[in-house]
């Protein structure tokens, strides 16, 4: 009983404190210094005044971040399975993977531009780019461990290759996928905001968040930045959130890491 | 007489006291943050620094130049730096916004950004510009007081300071510095691109220079002696030999060719952007501000619907003591 | 031999590359219907015999007959119950149970009367829609053994299936195993590590001698089936058990 009510009740203290704390130091400040911390009443108006251009914003990154991430899913999974066919492969291709991904998306964002034009295919581009690889890897990792008993047992059903991709490899490998889909999804709003940055457009009232960040900060409008800050938050957390109910509704009936003791 | 000799060490006494006062009394520390990396349109700094106009008005001057990322007005607001240079539309905006800066001076009497347009483009005028996508800064004024005054729309990719995306495409337009970008648009092939520029739309910027209130509160006359030899620099900049502000500008920024700078430091000249378009050849314009100006641009801005009435007016954006009489 | 031995070992030898020798010379024959019981110290290549039946690995030399073709070749005869129960936890009781035979084409319907069959013969059909990580350790292997009986295979291959369990399941698995045999008929090789379940299981025991691997001794089991916990009392059990254990003994390496 207590539990329950300090479940709740701490990080609401916490919350409490915080805000208290950020007004303290927002009047802390020289009157002429308080543009640097706007306090968090005017975050909230800020975030009521501009909030239609936020909204638009937001669902706009949120389209860029939905279309890359499904994206790197499909083609994340798809690439895991051919890596795990073949070791030789996997040795063929493994370096070039490293490199796309040490590759900065600052860097590779404006070539994205001058290729493929700014506005949401780049977006979604650069929000693939930054998906993908967590994805491949977490994926082919669990294509490749499975049981080693468990694939004895194939052998002996005497299961042909694709029979124990399709039976074995592959469900055996959901919850590694899981993992990679949960990675990708807190990276993919931050890699649509940055996407956006670097190559958003205005075009069809397409700016997104990053887009936002861009005009509020250089107009100093710095409650209205604090405000796309976040939403960003949100956004970065409806996104993680779904991923995670996704991962349970496949998942839990089944795996370790939902056991309760219903035995 | 007997006592010249004690007259005569006297005097020299307190001419070599005056001397050494004179020698020992701390310059004050000054930095300049840039907009941009040097280039001729920082020719009154470079020129006052080589020439020593600032170390003669008591000052030690440092330049630090800017770049894509130069936060010039949060710079200054926040003390990093004491000056900057600056559009003076954004500085009002953000004035606006609580910053607590004042712009005091000018640079260019008109500023010169505008957009770059290809000679073969079918673009030709304003109202050409309906629907097209200009690569930009999202947040310049200007395109809405376009799309406000030839009743356009038009779409915004954000500005990566590159020609690259320019050059790629003959319909392409961009943002860009009157005395720069042309150059180097020439440089990597292309055609002298057409230019379409804010003071032909109507809407009128200075290039400015603002410091932050409080250094403006305890260090008035030292800025009186900045601003001096500010105008003192920039006339010599551009009526005398330039060699020693290149020499400089090059030091600073490697990528400075003398061609370059030639040509940036002509069009200064020929648009008369330091000595003023309403006044060619008159040099007593250099660095001044008209309040009048700035009641049209506030009044612009707030017609636009960027600027909130009531949150900024003149006397409060900007200031004309520190300019000479 | 009467009848033409199901499993026929002539000359086997096996060796992982390059490794020492693990199984030498080794010859014997196992008609239909024996329940062979293989016992033997570590090292002695039990597990790697049955998993020669299997198919899961070749030989390095010998011939290997199994149900008149190769290893590999008889396949849908045989059936292999692991260590460890290896149920697909992503699966339910039934499906696993079912898999094998989606595999091998058979049609749903007969693959459910199937399922169920032998679900009840393990005495597990409540649990049919039970996911594995809801089971206990017996109850796996239960489901485990079902899965096999489910592919009526000729030869049932058995790893120490009971070893991780605790003494009273095991027992009371031997016995539901020998009573499933009566109402069925294939051949078992059982790998074990307990003296007292080869003899209560198999009529043959073939105790084994380590580095390489060779039978080195056969004992017959003359106990008459059904055997039932009443035969752990009985005296001809327990001198099997004594007999056993004693040439085990003799053929464990002398302690380092």
């Amino acid at each position: 009983m207590a539990r329950r009510f300090l479940d709740w009740f701490l990080p609401a203290l916490t919350g409490a404190l915080v805000l208290a704390g950020w007004y303290g130091l927002h009047f802390l400040l020289v009157a002429e210094m308080r543009f640097l911390l706007p306090t968090p009443t005017q975050v909230i108006g800020a975030l009521h005044d501009h909030g239609n251009a936020l909204a638009r914003a937001a669902f706009n990154t949120s389209q860029g971040a939905l279309y890359g991430f499904v994206l790197a899913a499909f083609v994340s999974f798809l690439l895991a399975v051919g890596l795990s066919l073949s070791r030789l492969i996997r040795a063929s291709l493994y370096p070039y993977l490293m490199i796309l991904q040490m590759t900065p998306i600052i860097v590779i964002a404006p070539i994205l531009v001058l290729w493929v034009g700014a506005g949401l295919k780049s977006v979604t581009i650069i929000t693939f780019l930054i998906c993908f690889f967590p994805l491949v890897v977490n994926t082919t990792q669990g294509l490749v461990s499975t049981d080693r008993n468990l694939v004895e047992l194939f052998a002996m059903w005497r299961a042909s290759r694709w029979q124990q991709l399709r039976y074995l490899r592959i469900p055996a490998a959901l919850p590694s996928f899981f993992t990679g889909l949960r990675i990708a999804a807190t990276l993919a709003p931050i890699g649509a905001i940055v996407g956006d940055y670097t190559a958003g457009s205005s075009a069809g009232d397409g700016g997104g968040l990053g887009f936002q960040a861009i005009i509020y900060s250089s107009q100093a409008r710095y409650p209205a930045l604090f405000a796309t800050a976040t939403i960003s938050c949100v956004l970065g957390f409806v996104f993680t959130a779904s991923v995670v109910a996704l991962s349970w509704l496949v998942l839990h009936r089944w795996h370790d890491a939902y056991e309760r003791s219903d035995k | 007489m007997k006592c010249f000799p004690l007259l005569l060490t006297g005097f020299c006494f307190l001419f070599s006291m005056t001397a050494v006062i004179a020698a020992d009394r701390p310059r004050q520390k000054i930095t300049v943050q840039l907009d941009w990396v040097a280039e001729p349109e920082h020719g009154g700094f470079y020129q006052a620094q080589a020439r020593g106009y600032f170390h003669d008005a008591g000052l030690e001057v440092t330049l630090i130049p800017g770049g894509p990322n130069a936060f010039v007005i949060p710079s200054v607001a926040t003390g990093k730096a004491d000056i900057g240079q600056a559009d003076s539309t954004n500085a009002l905006l953000q004035q606006a916004e609580g910053l607590p800066i004042v712009q005091f001076a000018a640079v260019f009497q008109d500023d010169p950004s505008g957009i770059l347009v290809h000679a073969d483009s079918s673009v030709r005028t304003f109202e050409d510009l309906q629907g097209k996508t200009i690569i930009a800064r999202p947040e310049w004024a200007f395109l809405k007081f376009l799309e406000k005054k030839y009743a356009l729309k038009v779409n915004v990719v954000p500005q990566n300071f590159s020609v690259a995306a320019f050059l790629g495409n003959k319909e392409a337009l961009q943002q860009g510095y009157f005395i720069a970008e042309p150059h180097h648009i020439v440089k990597a092939g292309g055609k002298q691109p057409r230019f379409l520029s804010t003071w032909d739309a109507g809407f009128r910027s200075y290039a400015v220079l603002v410091t932050n209130k409080r250094f403006a509160r305890e260090h008035p006359a030292e800025l009186r002696a900045f601003v001096r030899a500010y105008i003192r620099g920039w006339r010599d900049y551009l009526e005398g030999d330039p060699t020693a502000a290149h020499a400089a500008m090059k030091q600073a920024n490697p990528n400075n060719t003398d061609e370059f700078m030639t040509f940036s430091r002509k069009m200064l000249i020929d648009e008369n952007l330091v000595t003023g378009r309403d006044k060619p050849g008159d040099s007593s314009q250099v660095g001044r501000l008209d309040p009048a100006r700035y009641a049209k641009q506030i009044q612009q801005l707030q017609e636009l619907g960027i600027l909130k009435p009531g949150k900024i007016s003149v006397e409060h954006a900007m200031t004309t003591t520190f300019l000479p009489e | 031999m009467s009848a033409q031995p199901i499993v026929e070992f002539r000359g086997i030898t096996k060796r992982f590359g390059e490794g020492p020798l693990v199984l030498d010379q080794l010859s014997f024959a196992a008609s239909p219907g024996e329940f062979i019981a293989i016992i033997g110290p570590s090292g002695c290549g039990k597990s790697t015999l049955l998993r020669l039946i299997a198919g899961l690995t070749p030989s390095t030399a010998g011939v290997l007959t199994v149900d008149g073709t190769t290893p590999r070749q008889a396949g849908a005869e045989l059936a292999f119950v692991f260590q460890e129960a290896t149920l697909l936890p992503w699966l339910t009781v039934a499906r696993n149970v079912e898999l094998a035979l989606k595999l091998r084409g058979v049609a749903a319907t007969e693959a459910q009367s199937t399922r169920e069959r032998v679900l009840q013969l393990v005495r597990l059909a409540d649990k049919a829609e039970a996911y594995p990580r809801q089971l206990s350790g017996g109850q796996k292997m239960r489901v485990s053994i079902a899965r096999a009986l489910a592919l009526a295979p000729k030869i049932l291959l058995m790893d120490e299936p009971f070893g991780a369990l605790d003494e009273m399941t095991r027992e009371h698995l031997n016995e539901e195993l020998l009573a499933i045999r009566e109402q069925q008929a294939w051949t078992a090789f059982f790998v074990t590590h307990s003296v007292a379940e080869a003899v209560f299981l198999s009529s043959r025991i073939l105790v084994m001698s380590p580095h390489p691997g060779r039978v080195h001794t056969e004992i017959t089991v003359p106990l008459t089936y059904p055997r039932t916990e009443v035969t752990r009392l009985s005296r001809a059990y327990q001198d099997l058990v004594a007999e056993a254990s004693r040439i085990l003994r003799s053929v464990e390496p002398l302690a380092s």
